[in-house]
């Protein structure tokens, strides 16, 4: 993990990072195969991220006006076996998985108490799969589908749009607006208003 | 695996800065302390001050660049009486440094050295930002000041003994000059005992001690919480019978609710540089006091 950062002049600063994680797996359960289907993946699974953040404030003082930039993005490498089992069946197969997510946000304090904000999100998936043996299976794409590993050719992205009003530093009422298209035929419009509150005692904020 | 982690080590290792620097390095929190720091260890040391007049010394954010500066800082010079607790204690624990964790000779609370005024009664969130120990805001009056350099003095010669010496002269001269200063602004500001002012935060407390000074009201309805109409409003009307000379704001803070209430009274508004370059001619300590004294004057009582 490495994190850099620093000041551009008295009214800006950011803040950038680096990490990457790397595990061998062992028979790590696919979440999305059929219920009486056993999946599981076994081999090398990389990760990485990179965050970077920007702040900005006249004079380095927020409290009228401010801008926070953010952005992350996470890669994941995977390479290996799954095992597939569903009754007497079962199958081999070789797996390839690449995914990545990312999003990017914006959130201005216009005047003391407002903020506004945009963002937005996005998920890709590559996951190539090799029948390597079978018995049982009707067909290669039969055991392909039903090891739940397989990418659905579709991305799925958010963009969301947020107003919200701070009385005070312990309470915020928010309103937020997202089109939502996780699902591939279907996109959805959410609305949503919320009251977040603190109680008690809070330390210090992390940058 | 194991490469990855060791290369990544390297990576952080040929980032950090190498071994110790020969001067002394000081962490000042606000700019009073930064100036002060500057004038009792004059070459000896180098000064970084990690705000400036511009800024809320409440409202600060843990950046990367304050972190990294605690990190070579030989001493922390702040505050304390909780001014910083919203980020000060995050900017010492990132900044892995035991040399000036609260607690050791690295670590100096001006506040520790000064009798604090406004002890509050009680504790509660409904009474605004207040600060259990008292009302840190303590700059402003000189003779504290004064206080907190000679314990500076001390600490300095305490953490450097090599230079010791030279802090002892050093603090010996300031003491010297810094008396000869306050006698002269005791007799300048004669006439402005008993002044009525209105401040926008009630971080005047001291100056107003010392030059009896008489608060009619702060603008801020709680400590810590932005003006409001009715509260503006209600200053309005209060000052309608017990009218003020000049209404006070620092540097920092938002000068239109100042100007509503000079539109609608005539009384003058005033910014005063609250600390060490708050203006162009409060380069220092002296000028602080030199030209906050002279603005008030200009007003007169």
């Amino acid at each position: 993990m490495l994190k850099l950062g620093g000041d551009i002049g008295d009214s800006s600063a950011w803040q950038g990072g680096l990490s990457a994680l790397s595990a061998e797996v062992h028979d790590r359960a696919s979440a999305t195969s059929p219920p009486d289907t056993v999946a599981a993946f076994s081999g090398d699974s990389d990760l990485y991220v990179a965050d970077f953040v920007y702040k900005w404030a006249p004079a380095g003082n927020p409290d009228q006006r401010n801008l926070k930039l953010q952005t992350e993005f996470f890669y994941r490498r995977e390479q290996g076996d799954v095992a597939l089992r569903e009754g007497g069946s079962a199958a081999l197969l070789g797996y390839k998985g690449r995914q990545s997510g990312w999003y990017a946000q914006a959130v201005y304090q216009f005047v003391a108490h407002w903020r506004a904000g945009l963002r937005y999100d996005r998920l890709t998936a590559d996951n190539r799969l090799q029948v390597l043996e079978t018995s049982g299976f009707s067909s290669s794409a039969d055991a392909i589908a039903k090891s739940g590993f397989a990418d659905r050719g579709h991305d799925p992205q958010r963009w969301s749009f947020m107003l919200d009003w701070s009385p005070s530093e312990f309470s915020r009422i928010r309103a937020q607006y997202n089109r939502d298209e996780s699902r591939a035929n279907a996109s959805d419009d959410q609305w949503t208003l919320q009251y977040i509150m603190t109680l008690g005692s809070h330390g210090a904020h992390l940058f | 695996m194991s490469e990855r982690i060791i290369f990544w080590l390297w990576c952080v290792l040929l980032l950090c800065p190498l071994g110790a620097n020969a001067s002394l390095r000081i962490f000042a929190c606000e700019p009073e302390w930064g100036a002060l720091a500057q004038e009792l260890s004059g070459e000896a040391a180098v000064v970084y001050t990690a705000t400036t007049a511009h800024q809320d010394a409440h409202h600060i954010q843990a950046r990367p660049s304050l972190i990294a500066q605690a990190r070579r800082a030989d001493l922390v010079v702040c505050t304390g009486a909780g001014l910083e607790s919203g980020w000060l204690p995050l900017v010492l624990r990132r900044a892995g440094n035991s040399r000036i964790q609260v607690g050791t000779k690295g670590f100096l609370a001006a506040t520790n050295f000064v009798p604090l005024l406004e002890r509050p009664r009680r504790l509660d969130r409904a009474d605004g930002d207040v600060h259990a120990a008292g009302n840190p805001h303590i700059q402003m009056d000189p003779r504290n000041i004064l206080r907190v350099a000679e314990a500076l003095g001390q600490r300095l010669a305490e953490i450097d003994p090599q230079h010791g010496a030279g802090y002892h002269q050093r603090l010996e001269a300031f003491s010297q000059r810094w008396q000869a200063a306050m006698q002269r602004w005791q007799q300048q500001a004669a006439p402005l005992r008993g002044m009525p002012i209105v401040v926008y935060h009630r971080g005047w407390t001291y100056m107003n001690h010392w030059l009896g000074l008489r608060q009619l009201a702060e603008l801020e309805p709680l400590p810590g919480v932005l003006p409001t109409s009715s509260h503006l409003a209600a200053i309005l009307e209060g000052l309608k019978s017990q009218p003020a000379r000049v209404i006070i704001r620092a540097p920092y803070q938002d000068p239109r609710p100042v100007q509503w209430l000079h539109e609608h009274t005539g009384i003058p508004a005033l910014e005063l540089p609250f600390t060490v370059g708050g203006n162009e001619h409060a380069t220092d300590l002296f000028g602080l006091f030199d030209n906050t004294l002279q603005l008030l004057l200009e007003i007169g009582p």
